[in-house]
């Protein structure tokens, strides 16, 4: 076949054809074409053998040959049996769809960019037609006529190209009648393809890192404690408070957890200065750690074994520092993570006590058994026992802002009063998105789940569409300016679809906003923001 | 004597045009979004066309818009480039960034041909069709140029997120070892101005 950059690429048939509508091939027979923009490199192979992880080889996803065992086949079917028992949400998922469409036209990737394969139902169908003609005795009868088709290699880079264009967002399980969670069902396809080495290396390079030095990154515990101190002296800057960045210090009260992406990249530094500030303004006794230097976890985009052995690092930093709980920061999936997998992959944290508010005295019961609990959730409380640090709300009065749901903490855990009320408190200018794209129904950005690199940034651009037709309504209709949200991902990724969908929009964290407005004590007065830009007002003066 | 003909026959040609097509205008409108629906997955055509909400179908929403818009110029006077302009960015920049060929991307501007062709009937002036095919052709044109600068502007994004990533790392980096304040520096990732970038998209 000829490659994309090739002229024959473009089929001259296809460009003198009158008729433009594609011909209907059943989606079985047709066979996937990779474009560039659409798929993610593969894993390179010192990464996978870092984490022992299957037929650890170099290969390229535009090659005919994909170097697999000899025996995939069999690895696969027998993979697929052993999660069918293990897992019964599979086993049911695989079960119980009867088609009805309700998810059809809720995925993002189907409504920006079209391809009907990317109907959630239908991306299902690729794993499912697999285990109908092997697992089901109908399918193995009746074959395509009862759904089955056999397993091939080209079913197998359908499933690649397919699997790692789902961001396991969740939105199509809120309108199945059933229940159906297509995220599980790709999380479970993307496991198979793992047993062949079948990876992407945006995802199992930062998991390789993270296990290796904390961190999606791998940023070393000397570079993380010098980019604190930079912090520190940007703070001091900004306030002219001095402060102590606490780092691994035995018998703190919380340990604080947050994505490594907040130390480093921009937007997201605004807001890991924020929780510095915000911390030593409230004077809570509290460390972070260069071990458990990170909130994301990889390995929920890699398979169940990796990401226990990512999210073990929490409990165990936990209680060899001896603190009493947790707080994490906005990250998005550690939530996700954390609310459904934690507690019985890695708990009970019997070492830890429940988590309990030390200047409110406010117990978070609905923690007692993780003990961790979200910033936001720890501010929403001050704020309501009237303990939180006096803010000056003008301060963000540049920014007309609204608030973007992001999957994992929203659908994932369930949290979408907290981060409005803290918003509210410290802007002025706050507007919500339309209702069919906000709290559990909201859009994903279209880079999550470990697509947010930058070689499939078209995919990642239609994905992002009705994210980015939302926002830009909120801007053309009340000038919305700042798109906030909760996710370090999303802080990345976002900015790229504002950009792109809705030109002038800017991405920040909650705490950026709330380090702005808090009025701390013997501050200097305040003429910039955290991002080092004038305060309005402070310009004419 | 001649000179004042041929103004008088452009003039004509000009109210007879849009007369003919102001009453056509819907129905071409209309004839042509659905050949836009139709250039995708039979499944996909169905959704667009079905879904009227503009948050749950943002793609049909703005080809609703657009190409209503695009055929109003197609029957005014005279065609006015900036609204036409207008319109296609609504369009192309779903398209540039869809699983689909440069052609494939492009071919519904030439299907605003047919549709006009089909709905004007076997009757149709010659002259006014031939007004029609140089208004498309001039469509196309403006659309290859906002094309390319959609994609272009997807690269640069790419090339502006991959800057911001280790920007911290280099700005540190100069400070430590150049003495360089990464202040100072003209921003290396600041946003083009639509000047630069041609269009505003
Ligand atoms: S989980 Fe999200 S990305 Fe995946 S199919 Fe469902 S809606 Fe689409
Ligand atoms: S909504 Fe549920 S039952 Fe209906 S097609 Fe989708 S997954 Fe199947």
């Amino acid at each position: 076949m000829a490659k994309f950059d090739e002229m024959a690429f473009y089929d001259h048939k296809e460009m003198t054809n009158i008729s433009y509508a594609p011909p209907a091939t059943p989606w079985m027979d047709t066979p996937v074409q990779f474009r560039p923009g659409s798929y993610i490199y593969p894993g390179k192979a010192r990464h996978l053998e870092y984490l022992g992880l299957p037929n650890a080889r170099e290969w390229e996803v535009t090659e005919n040959d994909w170097k697999l065992q000899d025996n995939w086949k069999q690895i696969i079917l027998e993979g697929m049996a052993d999660r069918l028992q293990r897992f019964r949400s599979f086993k049911l998922f695989m079960d119980i769809c009867v088609r009805c469409g309700a998810c059809a036209d809720k995925c993002h990737f189907f409504i920006g960019g079209g391809d009907p394969k990317n109907m959630p139902v239908l991306r299902a169908e690729l794993l499912r037609s697999i285990y109908r003609k092997n697992f089901t005795a109908m399918g193995k009868v009746m074959g395509k006529i009862a759904g089955g088709r056999p397993l091939t290699i080209d079913v197998i880079k359908e499933w690649f190209y397919y699997f790692f264009q789902c961001t396991e967002c969740r939105r199509c399980s809120v309108f199945c009648p059933y229940g159906i969670d297509t995220a599980e069902i790709t999380i479970m396809g993307r496991e198979l393809l793992g047993l062949l080495g079948i990876y992407v290396n945006w995802i199992i390079e930062p998991a390789a890192n993270c296990f290796r030095t904390g961190n999606h990154l791998g940023i070393q515990p000397h570079t993380m404690k010098d980019i604190f101190d930079d912090f520190a002296t940007d703070i001091e800057d900004i306030t002219g408070i001095s402060l102590d960045i606490p780092f691994n210090k035995k018998g703190a009260e919380v340990l604080f957890v947050t994505p490594s992406g907040d130390i480093f990249a921009e937007p997201g530094i605004y807001t890991a200065m924020g929780y510095c500030l915000f911390f030593n303004e409230i004077g809570l006794d509290y460390t972070w750690s260069t071990y458990a230097s990170e909130g994301g976890n990889f390995g929920l985009f890699t398979s169940n074994e990796v990401m226990k052995r990512l999210n073990s690092k929490i409990y165990a930093e936990a209680q060899r520092l001896g603190v009493k709980y947790i707080i994490g920061g906005e990250c998005g999936h550690m939530w996700r993570v954390l609310h459904q997998y934690m507690d019985t992959m890695n708990g009970p944290a019997d070492f830890l006590e429940t988590p309990k508010n030390p200047i409110t005295g406010t117990v978070f019961e609905h923690a007692k058994s993780t003990k961790m609990i979200h910033i936001m959730e720890f501010m929403a409380d001050l704020i309501k026992n009237g303990k939180m640090p006096p803010v000056d709300k003008s301060r963000n009065d540049d920014c007309v802002v609204t608030f973007h749901d992001s999957c994992n903490p929203a659908r994932g855990m369930g949290i979408f009063e907290e981060p409005r009320y803290v918003l509210r408190h410290v802007c002025n200018n706050f507007v919500e998105m339309p209702e069919n794209t906000i709290r559990e129904q909201t859009f994903c950005c279209g880079g999550g789940a470990g697509l947010g690199t930058d070689e499939n940034m078209e995919m990642r651009l239609r994905g992002g569409l009705p994210r980015g037709a939302a926002v830009k309504h909120v801007q053309d209709e009340h000038g919305v300016n700042r798109l906030s949200c909760m996710c370090a991902i999303d802080r990345a990724t976002l900015h790229t679809v504002c950009e792109y969908w809705a030109h002038g929009v800017e991405v920040c964290g909650i705490t950026e906003l709330v380090a702005n407005a808090m009025i701390c004590k013997g501050e200097k007065k305040r003429e910039i923001n955290m991002r080092f830009q004038p305060l309005p007002g402070a310009e004419q003066e | 004597m001649q000179t004042r003909r041929l103004a008088y026959q452009a003039h004509w040609l000009s109210i007879m045009l849009s007369r003919t097509l102001q009453l056509k205008r819907e129905a071409i409108a209309q004839r042509w979004l659905y050949s836009v629906y139709d250039s995708y997955a039979p499944e996909t055509a169905k959704f667009l066309k079905k879904k009227k909400d503009p948050f749950d179908n943002p793609v049909g929403a703005r080809m609703v818009a657009s190409t209503a818009g695009i055929c109003e110029q197609i029957c005014a006077d005279e065609l006015d480039a900036e609204a036409v302009c207008g319109h296609l960015i609504e369009i192309i920049k779903v398209r540039a960034v869809q699983d689909m060929s440069p052609s494939k991307a492009m071919s519904f501007v030439f299907s605003l041909k047919d549709a006009a062709r089909q709905e004007l009937g076997q009757e149709a002036d010659a002259a006014l069709l031939t007004e029609i095919d140089r208004r498309v052709d001039q469509i196309a044109l403006f659309a290859f140029d906002i094309y390319v600068k959609c994609r272009e502007q997807m690269y640069q994004l790419r090339v502006n997120e991959v800057k911001r990533k280790v920007k911290t790392i280099i700005n540190k980096f100069n400070k430590e070892n150049c003495g360089v304040d990464p202040e100072d520096e003209p921003g290396e990732d600041a946003p083009l101005t639509s000047t630069q970038r041609g269009v505003e998209l």
